[in-house]
């Protein structure tokens, strides 16, 4: 389990996270839905120690991330906002560095890998270097490589992105297989379709603070006869619609 | 420490120190290890050049009887070294973006380290490895058994290296653990490495103040007391100052290495976090005024090109920091200040020469279009000319060259009594020589332009690398020199001295024909 305790994050004076309290169980997917800069990613860069928190606490299965970031690292696989790493390597090169770092036997993760591979449709393209890849192509070798580690925890800042609709396809499912087997799934989306149909628990961030917390179902009976896309733009949208009102309107003047 | 790991690590740091060569490979279809494998080959290959050239070059002078020049290079290289090795790490641990791609696998501190170590190390090798030469000629010509010279001078090479390498993480990375440095990175690094550069070029000149020009014309230097031990210490090993000597190296060595180990690499990670982490979101608020013509626009892009934390100071050291040591380990006599107008030309030549030593793949012009990054394939697809966007960039990096030039040869006229107008006719030569060389050096960046890369390393290592660099450089000065001397001699040989110069002129308008003509017709004449 993860608990996140009182997490908060400032930029400077920018407090782009306030005192965020939340528990994420096994066998479940986590949605994180926000605007940018609401403080999705900031959160999920914590998780995974690229940024440290201003204050508060994060423990995984009882350990404390500021003092076994080693061990936690291990039990997370993490696919960032953005797939342009590493852009110098080849993508059986990127794998065989994450076969490095999880200190995995090349052996034992390669079936794996291929039925990755080929189900990412990737097979003539393994040994061309990421840079040369379409942003959508990149976001595959990226997922690939955080799948096949398959370590307990997924976490994946927007991972849909660039994907086709047969990878997107694909992804949700092994996102809901991993859940059912017991383990984490964590991810951020702006894709509230997406998030209906996947998430068993939603967090909506809104300016860095929590503003729900629950189960996409609660949350839709607390507002009925709404979507989603209603519900959540109620919540974390923009209150005044003067702008685009001025926009349509003959916003040139 | 994780032999997989560092094994990882390292074949990843050594594609990034060379995407050119590693491209090349690639193409001929050389993947995985056996890419690796050819890339140190490429590596060891050059270096056993680069070793042989020095070798041969030092080999003329008995340092055995030369203390004082014996202690003089190891002066020179050691500040080079350092200066380098300072802005190497610098370099890999903050700006070199492909750290934090590490920080959420769970690789081990220890071995993140000591891969970015060896890539700082093997990347300042071209400016260390004079000094295993120096060593290893000295103990030979101490009459010291050839294998037990050679492995002795070895042995010291990698003291004073690890010493080198230690001692400038320790700074650097201890002064990144304040509170101070992490909320003002950029600033304390740049304000640090302008230290060192100034520091070195400080050395440097006080150093070459410090010989003596004796009867013979023949420069000779004091023995400078720091660096004596090491001259005794491959003179006379079995000495018994020698044998302390040996003994105080290894204990500080050991006991520098044991010192990083316990108070940076142990937290190298968590420091990185907070580094990474306080920067994230600085915000920089241009000064500028806004221009309103395409030209104005452009330049100030240009500008905001700079604003590489490390570029400016690459581009400094390497245009500046090293010309500054060759030119004043290999000048061996002062010019009088005196000179008729019949010199002028010559002082033009040699400006034309000095802009081919300080242009290199390193500096500004060479690297102007890689910067652009995506920038350069979105501008063409805007509706302005090509060929306009490319000149104004040229004419921005050349600028900044003479500028470069400019200092240095101001510089070089007061340290050697050039005077006035020579200095003003050297300063002419390098106009025109940057003009040239510069349309090589632009137009290569055009050809091997790099839009992905994460390291500004990684765009002065395209071809050859530092080695190269180093290597063109050589090769310039001492073709340079020749056609200097000749040049000198017909001066004062021929009779009527405008002849000479006018021949020369002619050849130099043939020469330039020939160049600019080149570059119109295989670049600038595809353009638009």
């Amino acid at each position: 389990m993860i608990e996140i305790t009182n997490l908060s994050k400032n930029y400077g004076t920018k407090k782009a996270l306030q005192n965020l309290n939340l528990k994420i169980e096994p066998g479940k997917i986590f949605g994180f839905l926000g605007h940018n800069g609401a403080g999705k990613s900031t959160t999920i860069k914590t998780l995974v120690s690229i940024h440290n928190p201003t204050s508060g606490t994060v423990t995984v299965d009882g350990l404390d991330l500021a003092e076994h970031r080693q061990e936690i690292k291990r039990k997370i696989a993490y696919v960032p906002d953005t797939p342009d790493i590493f852009l110098q390597l080849s993508a059986t090169e990127y794998w065989d560095l994450l076969v490095a770092a999880y200190q995995l036997d090349r052996d034992a993760v390669q079936s794996r890998l291929q039925k990755l591979i080929t189900l990412f449709d990737m097979n003539f393209h393994v040994d061309e270097t990421l840079s040369s890849f379409s942003h959508g192509m990149r976001q595959k070798a990226i997922l690939i490589g955080a799948l096949m580690t398959d370590p307990d925890i997924w976490i994946l800042d927007e991972p849909m992105q660039g994907l086709d609709p047969q990878a997107a396809f694909d992804l949700k499912k092994l996102m809901q297989d991993h859940a059912q087997k017991g383990k984490t799934v964590i991810f951020s989306t702006h894709n509230l379709d997406t998030a209906e149909q996947l998430c068993d628990e939603l967090a909506i961030l809104k300016k860095g603070q929590l503003i729900y917390n629950g189960s996409v179902q609660d949350l839709l009976n607390q507002h009925e006869n709404k979507t989603l896309e209603q519900v959540y733009l109620e919540m974390a949208g923009r209150s005044d619609s003067k702008i685009m009102d001025e926009l349509e309107g003959g916003g040139h003047e | 420490m994780n032999k997989q790991q560092l094994k990882a690590l390292l074949s990843v740091n050594l594609r990034l120190l060379n995407p050119q060569a590693t491209n090349k490979y690639r193409e001929k279809g050389k993947t995985g290890s056996a890419l690796t494998r050819r890339l140190i080959g490429n590596f060891l290959f050059l270096a056993i050049i680069f070793v042989l050239f020095y070798g041969m070059s030092m080999m003329a002078a008995d340092m055995t009887k030369a203390p004082g020049l014996f202690t003089y290079f190891v002066a020179l290289f050691l500040i080079l070294g350092i200066s380098q090795s300072m802005t190497g790490i610098a370099n890999v641990f903050f700006a070199q973006k492909d750290l934090q791609d590490y920080l959420p696998l769970p690789f081990s501190e220890r071995d993140i380290f000591a891969s970015k170590i060896i890539i700082v190390t093997i990347n300042i090798f071209p400016f260390t490895l004079p000094l295993l030469m120096l060593f290893a000629i000295t103990g030979v010509y101490a009459k010291i058994p050839i294998v037990v010279a050679v492995i002795m001078a070895l042995v010291l090479f990698v003291i004073i290296t690890l010493l080198i390498e230690l001692g400038c993480t320790f700074v650097v990375l201890l002064l990144s653990k304040t509170k101070f440095f992490q909320k003002h990175q950029q600033m304390i690094l740049n304000i640090l490495l302008g230290i060192t550069i100034v520091v070195a070029v400080v050395g440097m000149m006080f150093l070459n103040n410090q010989m003596d020009s004796g009867s013979s014309g023949i420069r000779t230097f004091p023995v400078i007391g720091l660096f004596a031990p090491l001259f005794n210490l491959l003179v006379h090993p079995l000495a018994m100052g020698s044998i302390i000597h040996w003994i105080v190296l290894f204990v500080v060595t050991i006991g520098l290495i044991f010192l990083l180990k316990k108070s940076v690499v142990s937290s190298l990670m968590s420091q990185m976090i907070n580094v990474n982490s306080n920067v994230e979101k600085a915000k920089v608020k241009s000064k500028r005024k806004r221009s309103t013509s395409l030209a104005g626009s452009l330049r100030s892009y240009n500008f905001k090109l700079l604003a590489e934390p490390n570029l400016l100071i690459q581009i400094f050291s390497n245009s500046i920091l090293v010309p500054i040591v060759f030119i004043f380990s290999f000048s061996f006599s002062g010019i009088s200040s005196e000179l008729g107008i019949k010199w002028l030309g010559v002082f033009f030549v040699g400006g034309m020469f000095m802009s081919g030593i300080t242009m290199n793949q390193s500096s500004l012009i060479s690297n102007l279009l890689s910067l652009d990054r995506d920038n350069f394939e979105y501008i063409s697809s805007l509706p302005i000319s090509k060929k306009y966007y490319l000149k104004n960039k040229f004419f921005f990096g050349f600028i900044a060259q003479l500028l470069i030039n400019a200092i240095l040869i101001i510089t070089m006229g007061f340290v050697y009594n050039f005077g006035i107008v020579m200095s003003l006719s050297c300063i002419l030569g390098s106009v025109w020589g940057s003009f040239l060389a510069g349309q090589y050096y632009f137009y290569r960046d055009y050809r091997l332009r790099l839009t992905n890369w994460t390291n500004i390393t990684e765009l002065f290592t395209r071809g050859g690398g530092n080695l190269m660099m180093i290597l063109i450089m050589f090769i310039v000065m001492i073709v340079g020199l020749l056609i200097l001397g000749a040049y000198s001699f017909m001066i004062i040989a021929v009779s009527k001295p405008w002849m000479t110069n006018g021949v020369v002129a002619i050849i130099l308008i043939l020469v330039s024909f020939f160049v600019m003509n080149h570059y119109k017709n295989v670049f600038w004449k595809f353009l638009d």
